[in-house]
């Protein structure tokens, strides 16, 4: 079968080592390149493609933003190419079939590649859910021995520094580079993504329900469901944060 | 036999005031460094940060992978400068404006490489003002959160300036960038590396400095510092 690939990727050079490296393969043929996450959104709409790689760092449009935009069900074959691992975890969490750091070793790219021919081959899905959340156990595992969470964090509130226990927070918001701490009314800046953030705490008491926001489970109060795919959460404070459908899955998942 | 008493206890406060004077002295020394050990912290952190060390890795192999072999020895050797002036700096100090000025540049050489077309860089410093002293690190992280803003942010990314020169006995410095709008948020995010600027500025040059930010009309940032002109020793 011939896999028809679509390249995205902010950076030129980077663009062009992929294009490089796949010209070595007889069944790929390349249909496109994308600079941009709005111009890969458009790219997909030909049907015909059945492979993407995609940049998570992009400008406006990231690569998770190219997902929820497309969905997840439209989406043809993924392979995330990024320069660190922090958001491996995420890539799978939204389907991609494999996980790529730059530069790209050549081994890792057979690798994905043979993945890719697999499951084209396969078509099963239901197999190849129980192997994605396989394959995402063995990353955890390999990614995380024996992870011990954050039990507290120093922020800046006006002139002096305090250590503020992550129990106290009622929620995180993503603000670009940064997160804001929301905590009983007060908020605090961390200079740390959201996703790193998510990753030092608890799974069991901090989920991540929207692409911008992880939530203290206990500071729940409600959770409405507004249609198929949106819903929101109340907190305890009066607040009302979005959740997305996959971050919905997360606390399902968690309450089982 | 009064004046002796009083003369005592004149005495023993002056000792009293001079002590405390220079315990002050010391915790504000203490202070510094410890302000001067987290902008070095940062500016590794900044180098070291792995999505900018990684991408510039890829960006190299792409270029050997093309031939491209001076282009690609070039952006390395921008990248030994960079690690090597950052680990050999250790103490709080003021460094030639050259200097710091070279880091940068080479800092932004390599952000050319990667994003190609999508940033215009100018720099322009008088051969006067790289002879002036700054604090290290000072402008890297204007240059950092320029390049942030300005062009990662923006696909159709934009123009870093950067200008120097001596007005009278100051050092006039300016790092601008031209993106869309700021908002508040943004306003923050750019707030921790600024304060910690902003301190070191007041302890060197306490009372005798600049330090402004600005948000043009026309969309932008753009951060002014000017500082007493001081020459840097010509050997170094």
């Amino acid at each position: 079968m011939q896999l028809r690939a679509l390249i995205v990727d902010d950076e030129p050079l980077a663009r062009d080592l992929l294009r490089s490296k796949l010209r070595k393969y007889e069944d790929v043929t390349i249909v496109g390149e994308c600079a941009n996450g709005e111009d890969a959104v458009d790219a997909l709409q030909d049907s015909s493609i059945n492979l993407l790689f995609l940049d998570v760092q992009m400008p406006e449009m990231d690569g998770f933003d190219v997902i929820e935009e497309v969905g997840v069900e439209s989406l043809p074959l993924t392979i995330f190419v990024t320069a660190f691992q922090e958001h491996a975890v995420r890539a799978f969490d939204v389907q991609a079939i494999d996980y790529l750091t730059k530069p790209i070793i050549n081994e890792r790219l057979d690798k994905a590649l043979r993945r890719v021919r697999e499951r084209l081959m396969s078509n099963a899905t239901g197999l190849t859910q129980k192997q994605l959340t396989a394959l995402l156990n063995s990353i955890r595992l390999q990614a995380e021995p024996a992870k011990s969470y954050a039990a507290r964090f120093l922020v800046r509130d006006g002139e002096r520094e305090l250590l503020l226990p992550v129990a106290e927070i009622d929620w995180i918001e993503a603000d670009a580079y940064y997160s804001r701490l929301h905590v009983n009314g007060k908020q605090y800046m961390l200079r740390e993504t959201i996703s790193d953030l998510a990753n030092k705490l608890d799974p069991n008491f901090f989920v991540r329900v929207h692409r911008c926001s992880v939530v203290n489970v206990e500071r729940i109060r409600e959770v409405h469901r507004e249609g198929r795919t949106e819903s929101s959460l109340v907190l305890k404070s009066g607040s009302t944060l979005k959740m997305s459908r996959v971050g919905r899955q997360r606390l399902l998942e968690l309450g089982r | 036999m009064e004046l002796v008493i009083y003369g005592f206890i004149g005495g023993v406060c002056a000792f009293l005031h001079s002590r405390m004077q220079t315990q002050q002295a010391l915790i504000q020394k203490l202070e510094v460094e410890r302000q001067l050990t987290m902008a070095q912290l940062k500016a590794l952190q900044m180098q070291m940060e792995p999505h900018f060390l990684f991408n510039t890795l890829n960006a190299v192999t792409s270029l050997v992978d093309q031939h491209k072999n001076e282009a690609a020895m070039e952006t390395l050797a921008h990248l030994n400068k960079i690690l090597r002036t950052t680990l050999q700096r250790r103490s709080p100090e003021k460094v030639p404006f050259r200097e710091e000025l070279q880091l940068v540049e080479s800092y932004l050489a390599i952000q050319k490489v990667r994003f190609a077309e999508r940033i215009t860089i100018e720099i322009s410093a008088t051969p006067e003002a790289r002879r002036g002293l700054v604090p290290c690190f000072l402008l890297q992280p204007l240059v950092e959160n320029a390049v942030r803003h300005g062009i990662e942010r923006k696909k159709e990314g934009g123009l870093i300036q950067m200008k120097a020169e001596r007005l009278d006995d100051r050092l006039w410095m300016q790092v601008r960038n031209n993106g869309n709008g700021v908002g508040a948020t943004r306003a923050d995010s750019h707030g921790i590396g600024l304060n910690n600027i902003r301190e070191r500025l007041a302890f060197f040059y306490p009372g005798a400095h600049r330090f402004e930010i600005e948000t043009p009309s026309n969309g932008g940032y753009q951060v002014t510092i000017q500082i007493p002109f001081e020459e840097a020793p010509a050997c170094s």
